[in-house]
């Protein structure tokens, strides 16, 4: 699925302008890093590009269609097509593992055949599936809130495959994990993009992660795309450039203080 | 302290406002006037105390002859407690749903259900069991409706403000996968809600077991109607038989409801 974002702006009712005139174009099957400052429009974007967020103006298209001009049934069509992994997983903590994943067919095929008690044989399969694809099939049954963030974050990526994913929407997936934890959601998440020749789109503040699993990167600056290029190309006076630093080296120490994970 | 923040240090005590003046002088006010109009006196309270030791003489021991009749009673009690609450809690979730920010359809409903569910709340259960015994007549019929109105108008409420608070986070995952408005509120918000709701569908039946026994007294059903009979007519022991069994009653199903709360908020 292509995406096409055509003079996005957004502005708040308190008059804050996050998107201004932003324009990009990403091709079907496409890996992208969003990258910049905080505040700088990334994650408004995505959540404009899912239609949480009522544009200001321009127009972005999913596939060929705007998704601003989705309603009702069409939109939630539109919306079972894109897979999102967020930073603070967000499961239903109380829930069980299984019935989480099961949620990713809410889109798909509406509310009684998403629910454990009511869905299909077929729809319990593939959530097992979905499970097993991320090591998680032993933990079905464990309340979603008693695992660790990377496991959780692994459910929120088996809860997208149960989706008919085109495209992925990837918000800070790795900002409340361990390093560690982090490397392995990052590799089995570009795993399944490309095993499934999906379109990603990821916003990340590590800038190693993001030139090791990037085909593009995007830097975002006061609501615009200020650097666009491929992760060997990218200079460090760029990268200090769009984040409003004097050097690398101050870039990394306020990475490392933490400054720059702060959502 | 430098000299120059000498002048910026806070007083010790802080001069009320004029809204503090007025909220304390009306207190008092209402404070003074209630004692005076309740005529309270040392030898109202002397006689008082021998009264009541009288009634406790006449009272002991409870009389165990009409026990049976006295569980049936309690039985009842416990009845439309029960069915009030299921059906008021029942109730109660749609309205909360209509009454919290992030769940009512439009602003005008919100505002319509909210003023709906406090004037539920603002008349008391007796004054609802008094309409009721008017509108379907004596027994437990009326009882059971006035715990239902009054459990809309506690629970409601509640339910409202716990769905308000919600993490909106996994309801927007859902949405943004492509579920529908009904879809976000029964797998995002109920289940996070749900033992929230217990507890308080639970405080609900311990207030509805009180409520129902003090129901009776103006007739509509239950050991209140037992109660007064007993008191009425002067038999004492009888009475006390009857406070006795409400009182363990009324424990027990708060201990019972205790152990459940905790067992569901762990």
């Amino acid at each position: 699925m292509d995406v096409v974002v055509t003079g996005v702006g957004k502005t708040y009712p308190d008059g804050t302008e996050v998107l201004k005139g932003l324009d990009l174009q990403i091709a079907s099957g496409e890996g992208v890093v969003l990258l910049g400052a905080n505040g700088c429009g990334k994650s408004t974007l995505l959540r404009c590009m899912l239609g949480l967020e009522t544009l200001s103006k321009g127009d972005i298209q999913l596939g060929g269609l705007s998704i601003q001009k989705q309603k009702g049934r069409n939109l939630r069509r539109l919306r079972s097509r894109i897979g999102s992994v967020f930073q603070q997983f967000n499961l239903v903590g109380n829930l069980s593992v299984f019935q989480n994943v099961l949620f990713g067919r809410l889109g798909n095929d509406g509310l009684l055949l998403s629910l454990n008690l009511s869905c299909s044989r077929a729809n319990r399969e593939l959530a097992m599936h979905c499970l097993e694809r991320v090591g998680l099939a032993h933990l079905a049954g464990k309340r979603t809130d008693s695992l660790s963030g990377g496991q959780q974050q692994r459910v929120a990526i088996a809860r997208m495959l149960m989706q008919d994913v085109q495209i992925v929407f990837a918000d800070e997936p790795v900002a409340s994990l361990d390093p560690r934890a982090g490397r392995e959601v990052m590799d089995l998440l570009f795993e399944i993009v490309h095993e499934r020749k999906l379109t990603v789109i990821c916003v990340l503040h590590q800038l190693e992660l993001a030139t090791e699993y990037a085909q593009r990167l995007v830097g975002l600056k006061q609501g615009r795309v200020v650097m666009d290029c491929s992760p060997d190309r990218v200079t460090e006076s760029e990268l200090a450039a769009l984040y409003e630093v004097a050097s690398m080296e101050d870039l990394e120490q306020s990475f490392a203080e933490g400054a720059a994970y702060v959502s | 302290m430098s000299h120059e923040s000498r002048g910026f240090e806070p007083s010790r005590f802080q001069k009320p406002s004029i809204f503090a003046w007025v909220v304390l002088i009306t207190f008092l006010a209402f404070f003074i006037q209630g004692i005076s109009s309740a005529d309270i006196s040392l030898n109202r309270l002397i006689v008082g105390s021998g009264n009541l030791g009288e009634f406790f003489v006449s009272a002991l021991p409870p009389s165990t002859s009409r026990l049976d009749v006295i569980a049936k009673s309690m039985l009842e009690t416990l009845n439309m407690a029960i069915v009030g609450v299921t059906f008021g809690v029942l109730l109660s979730l749609p309205v909360a749903l209509l009454c919290a920010r992030n769940t009512s359809p439009h602003a005008i409903v919100r505002v319509a259900m909210i003023n709906v569910v406090a004037t539920l709340r603002t008349i008391p259960d007796l004054i609802w069991a008094l309409i009721f015994v008017v509108a379907v007549g004596l027994g437990p019929l009326a009882g059971i409706l006035a715990i239902i109105m009054d459990t809309i108008g506690f629970c409601a409420r509640f339910f409202a403000e716990r769905i308000e608070e919600t993490n909106p986070k996994p309801g927007m995952a859902l949405k943004a996968s492509g579920a529908s408005r009904t879809a976000v509120i029964v797998g995002a918000i109920i289940p996070e809600c749900f033992p929230s709701f217990v507890a308080t569908s639970l405080y609900s039946v311990e207030k509805a077991v009180r409520s129902a026994v003090v129901l009776g007294l103006v007739g509509a059903g239950g050991i209140g109607v037992e109660l007064t009979s007993a008191m009425n007519l002067f038999r004492y022991k009888e009475a006390l038989t009857i406070i006795l069994v409400v009182l363990v009653v009324v424990i027990a199903v708060e201990q019972i409801a205790k152990a459940i709360r905790a067992r569901i908020m762990t």
